[in-house]
C-alpha cells in the first residue's frame, strides 16, 4: 500500500517524513458562538433562547468534576471550553507528542456545558429559592383548632393556652 | 450524524463524502435502540459505501452505565466497556455484518481485554443456538475478527505488562488495535509511556500507526 508513498518520500526527504503516530480519539467541541455560524437565522434564535437542550456532563450521576476533562485544559478565553481552542490541542498535544494525524471524535451534541451559562444559572436558581421562601413564609396557613387541641402544649408551657 | 434519524444521517455521509479530511462516521455507543438493530443499518451501509468505518464511541443514552446509576466514580469510570460488549454482541446476532460485507467498525474508549472473554463466550453459545440465527454463517468471532477494530485509550494496565500481551493475542487484536490519547480527558494516555515496552516494537508501531494508517487509507508519508 505504501510503497508509492515511500518512493516519493525519497525523492523529497527534505519536506516528506514517515508517518510514525495516529492518534484515534481525539475531542474537539464547537462552543455555542461557533455552532451558530452555521445555522439558519431561526435555529440561531432557537440556540440563543433554548440553549442545545442536553444535559451537560456535569449534570449526570455521578458528578463528573470539569467534564472529566484535565483542568489544564479549559483555554482561559472567554467562551471557551475543553477542545474548542485549537491552539491550546496544538500546544498540548500535536506538538507536545509529534502526533501526525489526529481524528477528532466531536461530541458536542452530548455536552455544552458553559461555565458562565452555568454559573447564570445558578444565580438565577437562587434567586428564585429566595422567592419561593418569601411566598411561604406569607402563605396564610388554615388554623386547624381541632388539631392544635390535641397537640399537648410545649413542656413548660402547660399552664398556658396554645398562641393565637 | 443524527443517528436516530437515519435519512438525515445518510444525507449528511453524502454531503460530506468527498471530502477527506472526515475519515469515519461517528456515533455514540448507546442509543434509542440497540445498535445491532436494522433502524441504524443505512447508516452503516451508506458509511460504507463511501469508503468510511463507523466510530462508536463511548457514551449516549445509556453512558457508562448497564445496570443502572453507579453510586461512586470509580465504578462508571471503568463501566465503559460493560455497554460496549452488549452493542458488539448485538451487532454480531442482528447479521449485520453479514448484510454488509465491507462494514468496519471501530469501538472507542471501552477498554478491550474483554474482547477475548466476549468472542469465547459468543462462539460457545452460538454452537448452541444456531438455529435461532440463520443469518449468521460464520462464528461470531470471525465477524468481530473481520470487522472490528479497538482504540487503546483506557487499555487496561495489569500489574504485570505481559498479561497485557495474552489478552491482545487472545482477542487477536494485533492488527485491530488503534492508539487513541483521549485528550483532555484527565486520564489522557500519553504515547511516550502509555504502551509497555514487553508489547515489542512491531506491535507498538502497528498499534501507533499502521493500523491506523491502513484502516483510514491516510498516507503513510506527510509533509514536514
Amino acid at each position: 500500500m505504501s510503497s508509492q508513498v515511500e518512493t516519493r518520500s525519497e525523492a523529497v526527504a527534505e519536506t516528506v517524513r514517515s508517518v510514525r503516530l495516529v492518534d484515534c480519539d481525539v475531542h474537539a467541541q464547537a462552543t455555542e458562538a461557533m455552532l451558530a455560524r452555521y445555522l439558519s437565522p431561526a435555529a440561531k434564535r432557537m440556540l440563543e433562547r433554548y440553549g442545545r437542550r442536553t444535559p451537560r456532563v456535569t449534570e449526570w450521576y455521578p458528578r463528573v468534576r470539569h467534564s472529566g476533562m484535565r483542568v489544564d485544559a479549559w483555554p482561559g478565553k472567554p467562551g471557551h471550553i475543553w477542545g474548542s481552542d485549537p491552539e491550546l490541542t496544538r500546544e498540548q498535544l500535536l506538538d507536545e507528542f509529534d502526533v501526525d494525524y489526529a481524528v477528532l471524535e466531536v461530541l458536542s451534541g452530548q455536552d455544552c456545558y458553559d461555565p458562565t451559562r452555568l454559573r447564570r444559572r445558578v444565580e438565577q436558581r437562587g434567586e428564585l429559592v429566595a422567592t419561593r421562601r418569601v411566598v411561604v413564609i406569607r402563605l396564610p396557613v388554615p388554623r386547624d383548632d381541632r388539631r392544635a387541641a390535641r397537640v399537648p402544649p410545649p413542656r413548660g408551657r402547660r399552664d398556658r393556652t396554645p398562641r393565637r | 450524524v443524527p443517528h436516530e434519524y437515519p435519512h438525515l444521517a445518510v444525507a449528511e455521509i453524502e454531503r460530506r463524502a468527498a471530502d477527506e479530511r472526515f475519515v469515519a462516521v461517528l456515533l455514540p455507543a448507546s442509543a434509542a435502540e440497540q445498535l445491532g438493530a436494522p433502524k441504524y443499518w443505512p447508516i452503516y451501509e451508506a458509511a460504507t459505501a463511501h469508503g468510511r468505518p463507523v466510530a462508536f464511541h463511548t457514551g449516549g443514552y445509556v453512558d457508562h452505565r448497564g445496570a443502572g446509576y453507579p453510586s461512586y466514580y470509580l465504578d462508571y469510570h471503568v463501566g465503559n466497556g460493560i455497554v460496549m460488549q452488549g452493542q458488539l454482541a448485538s451487532m454480531v446476532a442482528s447479521g449485520m455484518f453479514e448484510a454488509i460485507p465491507g462494514l468496519r467498525v471501530v469501538l472507542t474508549e471501552c477498554g478491550v481485554a474483554w474482547a477475548a472473554a466476549l468472542r469465547w463466550s459468543l462462539d460457545a453459545a452460538w454452537e448452541l443456538m444456531r438455529e435461532d440465527h440463520p443469518r449468521l454463517r460464520r462464528k461470531p468471532s470471525e465477524y468481530i475478527d473481520e470487522h472490528v477494530w479497538f482504540t487503546t485509550q483506557p487499555i487496561e494496565e495489569p500489574d504485570d505488562p505481559q498479561h497485557l500481551v495474552y489478552a491482545i493475542e487472545q482477542a487477536r487484536l494485533a492488527e485491530r488495535l488503534l492508539f487513541a490519547t483521549d485528550y483532555p480527558h484527565w486520564d489522557f494516555d500519553s504515547p511516550k509511556q502509555a504502551l509497555p515496552r514487553v508489547l515489542g516494537s512491531d506491535l507498538r508501531r502497528a498499534i501507533l500507526c499502521e493500523n491506523a494508517l491502513a484502516l483510514y487509507g491516510l498516507p503513510a508519508a506527510r509533509p514536514t
